[in-house]
């Protein structure tokens, strides 16, 4: 078994929301979530739009700050991380955008953005070029395209750059956030394949932030779904794929469209309803509560910890709850 | 045996830019029978949009409708001018797009849309009484409390909310044909699955046919009773759903079959389609493919035809027509 390389301990986020004077009221985008990666694994955060998901990601590279919570990156309290330290964290993390356009800049060659990391952490290195260019033979490009700007490349070149502009700096952990949700099926295979691959051989350790249950099936070791800001279930793979405990996390399942008619047509199919509220006023108790098809009394009114139902596998439903 | 609502044959649309000539579509038919579900697959720029707008004629300069023939009930579409037109749109073929939020004006309360809809298309209907339907249709689409709703404007609405407002004008007059472009792309899985449950419900409650436009696979297999597999323009491949997933012929559908991660199998490695969708200026000679193909050879240089390789079950490879050389 592998060390734990990112340990995060109630993790906390809230967005206020201005008003005309005041602040009106705070959206807690996160609000107590913990989790541990261990090195060389995939960690997926599974969860739908506004569960907070994304801010997850932010949250532990501190590209933004926390308001509360410990975030442990291989021994170190990444919050308390000044200058010369937190660039080094800055320099052993890393992070992939979902949108490949947004994410290169327009006016900068290929060679200028993959050097830009190794200037910014004044790393000399003899023979730039041949660098870089290794570089973007591991992501599949070449030399040729060195001098070209963003424009000239297509979505998934795009994010392969965006990929190798991450590995310029060799860091330890990556955030990956959506990388393939803007990507065609064939070319999303190619960079998951890549990733893949390239955690292997660098042993990476990956928090992959996704929708997508298909790909979270094929890339992550463990799993945590997340749900209006909070964790709700944490299992390997494969136990959240044939066990599933959370109400929630069932539901998201017999959601996805599976690309296997046979499977499609017999299944059964539970009827879903509601939709997630606003996370401005996340309903008391339980926050699936209102969602739910097990909802009790106490799910209205209490809210349920985190418990560890059987070993490696936490949930957090009143239903597992032992009074 | 099924009446043909819908038949296309050999439509050709085209892009008239400065760069060049984009053949977006390029000798597309198909048809759809009544009471039909019927899918347009591929990726990004394969002209499956572009299909689904030249059915009701909706393509704007610089394309161009250069070829083909478009039968709807018989009727030649490509020779009705605009009014005739606007008379089948919204009526007998509506359309349901990706974004909802565009779909609706801003200005204008979610039931507005659907009455307006209704009042256009009948004689003597004021929209103060099509309002009136509008909440029972909000109801159909399961929008909750409806009577408050339709008095909502789209900002008031999320997006699952608002593309079953979308869905609810599209079926306000009955239509005989649902042309759904990527309708659930922009929305959460869960909320995607109630908007296709939906959709399936009120297909066999109206007997309505279905075009459905996706790229996501497990969508085809869940909704749809035929389907379509276009790259670069063209129809690769065309069969019923169970056996075009069983029985994949063209290499392309294989490569898109294995490409997609599939959430009930746990896959040691994801087979991909190498290489890139071509450049629709300068496509690639003979079979579209040809580039990117694992099996082709030099005879890929002429462009296959489509020949039945099973009992309807159509494909445009010279793999499988060997025996009818040309």
């Amino acid at each position: 078994m592998s060390e734990p390389l990112l340990i995060v301990r109630n993790l906390k986020k809230y967005f206020p929301v201005k008003g005309l004077f005041f602040t009106r009221g705070y959206v807690k985008a996160v609000d107590g979530v913990s989790f541990t990666v261990l090195k060389g694994t995939t960690l997926a955060l599974v969860g739908e739009s506004g569960s907070g998901k994304s801010t997850v990601g932010r949250l532990v590279l501190r590209l933004i700050e926390p308001d509360d919570g410990e975030i442990i990156f291989s021994g170190i309290n990444v919050r308390s991380l000044k200058n010369e330290k937190l660039l080094e964290f800055r320099r052993r993390t890393g992070i992939v955008f979902q949108d490949p356009y947004s994410s290169l800049n327009p006016r900068m060659t290929i060679y200028d953005i993959l050097k830009e990391p190794l200037e910014a952490h004044n790393i000399d290195i003899e023979n730039l070029e041949d660098y870089v260019v290794k570089l973007l033979e591991r992501v599949g490009l070449g030399r040729e395209h060195l001098y070209r700007y963003p424009h000239e490349f297509s979505g998934g070149q795009r994010q392969r750059i965006a990929i190798a502009r991450t590995l310029a700096l060799k860091p330890e952990l990556i955030v990956l956030d959506e990388p393939t949700s803007s990507l065609d099926v064939s070319v999303q295979a190619q960079i998951l394949n890549m990733l893949k691959e390239f955690q292997k051989i660098d042993k990476l350790t990956y928090l992959f932030i996704t929708h997508d249950l298909g790909v979270v099936r094929y890339m992550a070791n463990n799993i945590a779904v997340m749900y209006l800001g909070k964790i709700v279930e944490v299992a390997d793979t494969d136990t959240i794929f044939s066990n599933a405990l959370h109400p929630y996390t069932k539901m998201l399942l017999a959601s996805i469209p599976v690309p296997d008619p046979k499977i499609a047509r017999s299944r059964e199919k539970s009827k879903l309803v509601g939709e997630p509220p606003s996370p401005l006023n996340p309903p008391p108790g339980c926050r699936f509560h209102p969602r739910c098809p097990y909802a009790m009394d106490i799910c209205r009114k209490e809210e349920p910890m985190m418990i560890e139902f059987e070993k490696d596998h936490t949930v957090s439903c009143w239903l597992y709850i032992k009074k | 045996m099924n009446r043909k609502i819908l038949e296309v044959e050999n439509l050709k649309v085209y892009f008239y830019t400065y760069n060049g000539v984009v053949k977006a579509v390029d000798g597309v038919s198909f048809e759809i029978y009544e009471g039909e579900a019927l899918c347009l697959v591929g990726e990004t720029g394969c002209g499956k949009s572009v299909t689904a707008k030249a059915i009701t004629k909706m393509i704007r300069s610089p394309g161009r409708i250069v070829d083909g023939k478009i039968l709807f009930n018989g009727v030649d579409i490509l020779k009705l001018n605009e009014d005739e037109l606007s008379r089948i749109r919204g009526k007998d073929i509506t359309y349901i797009y990706q974004d909802p939020s565009s779909a609706l004006d801003p200005l204008y309360t979610a039931g507005y849309h659907v009455a307006e809809t209704i009042a256009v298309h009948s004689i003597g209907i004021k929209i103060v009484n099509a309002l009136k339907k509008a909440v029972e249709l909000f109801r159909e689409v399961l929008i909750p409390d409806p009577e408050s709703r339709v008095k909502s404007y789209p900002h008031e609405l999320s997006g699952g909310m608002k593309q079953r407002a979308v869905i609810a004008t599209s079926i306000a007059n009955v239509p005989r044909l649902i042309i759904a472009d990527e309708p659930t792309t922009a929305l959460d899985v869960t909320i995607q699955a109630q908007i296709l449950d939906i959709l399936k419900e009120l297909r066999y409650k109206y007997n309505s046919s279905v075009l459905l436009i996706t790229h996501n696979l497990g969508i085809v297999a869940e909704m749809c009773d035929k389907v379509i597999v276009m790259y670069a323009g063209k129809i690769v491949e065309k069969a019923y759903t169970e056996e075009l997933f069983e029985d994949p012929l063209h290499p392309y559908t294989k490569g898109l079959l294995n490409a997609v991660p599939n959430p009930y199998k746990k896959v040691a490695y994801l087979e991909s389609i190498p290489g890139v969708v071509p450049d629709m200026i300068n496509i690639p000679e003979g079979c579209r493919f040809r580039p990117r193909c694992p099996y082709a050879t030099n005879r890929c240089f002429i462009e296959p035809k489509p020949i039945e390789a099973k009992p309807n079950h159509y494909v445009s490879c010279w793999l499988v027509s060997k025996g009818n050389e040309i």
